[in-house]
């Protein structure tokens, strides 16, 4: 073969698969010596083969190479790794810190409002316990068949009051000038029965600045009650009355 | 500074290989950096379609990348093209590899290292390695037919010289370079055309 005798179709292909290193051993001799020798001809056509034989490696399926080689690459180089690094892991850390103080934030806020909701749940309940009773106090005193006995008017040193009694719903008992309770003591209101029995507990109360209300609920015969009496007992309450009186209110019922 | 990251963004949206193959001249680390971004995958790809073994590829692709790094200096960044040259290397190492394990290695690797020749890749145009080239060579290469494919890549990916194809192929010599010059010719019209 010489390659000066080949038209330049053939000449091509003699350098293209000399690229692809397919040629007979004496064919890449005579063209390794005309690429070593500089020939010019021989020089243009291997360009050309090697743009055209290079191009086949896009035949091959693409592939990503893992990143440590480039991590090795650039270390080797001596190049500091542009690229992530450490930069994504404090990334990662300043977005979980900040993200875990947000969170921690909105957790203290949502709990400060169940506080909030809650308290105001239980101020709600309490009004309306409170409206209940007073409406409940409101319809008993009303009431036409409700009597009303004062006691410890003109006296110094009270208690005093008075005590309104309904046969069909109870007694209620508005006092003044209380003794302050003792640790562990209660009051408690007894009804006393005309004809000298035992008193009978009508309900244990506590007293505030020197004011007391008791309501006692339920049917009561106040043509049986002689007096309606306060003494201090034990929290637990007596069966029958411990202490000395501190008042009685005489029931005169018509 | 401005400048430079300028210059250096403007080079990896064009692939201007002058201003790469400058920096690479002078050693410039992070000359590296792009070299790898522009044709890690490219080079990675064909030397795994070679060796298929994933470990190998990584060691031989670093090996390829070092090559260019350590002879860059003998690059004319005003002539050469550094992509074709970057390809032939990576090609050259993977065969160089299939070589050495089969116990063929002393017989092809001189004409191996003389087809990287620096002057072979000088004036020589770059846009092999753009997507639209790719794309053509792809298009190129679809139109042989099963034969011509063949041939052509067992001589890219698998290095075997015409004899070693009749024998792994069971066809005459004779009918397999019929295969390999007409595949090369039908590929170059193909590839200039299309």
């Amino acid at each position: 073969m010489s390659l000066d005798n080949l038209d330049p179709q053939d000449r091509d292909l003699i350098y293209e698969m000399y690229s692809l290193g397919l040629l007979e051993p004496e064919e890449m001799a005579e063209v390794r010596s005309k690429i070593e020798a500089g020939d010019a001809q021989a020089m243009e056509g291997m360009r050309r083969a090697a743009l055209l034989t290079s191009s086949l490696a896009h035949v091959a399926p693409e592939m990503k190479p893992h990143a440590r080689l480039r991590r090795q690459l650039l270390i080797a180089a001596g190049a500091p790794e542009r690229g992530t690094g450490w930069a994504w892991i404090v990334a990662l850390a300043a977005t979980t810190v900040i993200l875990g103080v947000i969170t921690f934030n909105m957790w203290q806020d949502v709990n400060r409002r169940e506080l909030q909701l809650t308290e105001l749940r239980t101020q709600l309940q309490s009004s309306e316990q409170f409206g209940v009773q007073a409406r409940e106090l409101y319809d008993f005193l009303r009431q036409p068949s409700t009597i009303n006995v004062k006691f410890g008017d003109g006296q110094p040193e009270p208690p005093k009051g008075q005590v309104f009694i309904n046969r069909e719903r109870g007694v209620l008992l508005f006092a003044g000038n209380l003794p302050a309770m003792p640790v562990g003591k209660i009051f408690e209101m007894w009804f006393v029965p005309k004809g000298g029995g035992a008193p009978i507990p009508a309900g244990l109360f506590r007293g505030e600045g020197g004011q007391g209300i008791h309501f006692q609920r339920g049917a009561v015969d106040p043509s049986k009650i002689a007096a309606i009496a306060v003494t201090l007992e034990p929290e637990a309450g007596s069966t029958t009355p411990s202490m000395p009186i501190l008042f009685a209110a005489p029931v005169e019922a018509e | 500074m401005i400048w430079q990251l300028l210059i250096v963004f403007a080079s990896l949206i064009t692939g201007d290989d002058k201003e790469l193959i400058e920096r690479l001249r002078k050693r410039d680390p992070d000359a590296m950096a792009d070299l790898y971004d522009r044709f890690s995958r490219v080079v990675y790809s064909v030397i795994f379609r070679i060796v298929r073994n994933a470990a190998v590829a990584e060691e031989l692709a670093q090996e390829s990348f070092f090559r260019a790094w350590n002879r860059a200096g003998s690059f004319d960044a005003e002539r050469g093209r550094i992509g074709p040259w970057l390809l032939t290397i990576a090609r050259n190492r993977a065969i160089d590899y299939l070589r050495s394990t089969a116990g063929q290695q002393q017989a092809t690797t001189f004409e191996l290292l003389s087809s990287e020749r620096i002057s072979l890749f000088v004036n020589t145009e770059d846009r092999m390695l753009d997507q639209e080239q790719a794309r053509r060579i792809r298009a190129a290469f679809a139109k042989l037919n099963p034969n011509q494919r063949e041939v052509l890549e067992l001589a890219y990916f698998e290095g075997l010289s015409q004899s070693e194809m009749a024998a792994k192929l069971g066809q005459p010599l004779g009918t397999v370079k019929t295969w390999v010059r007409s595949a090369l010719t039908t590929l170059r019209e193909s590839f200039h055309v299309a």
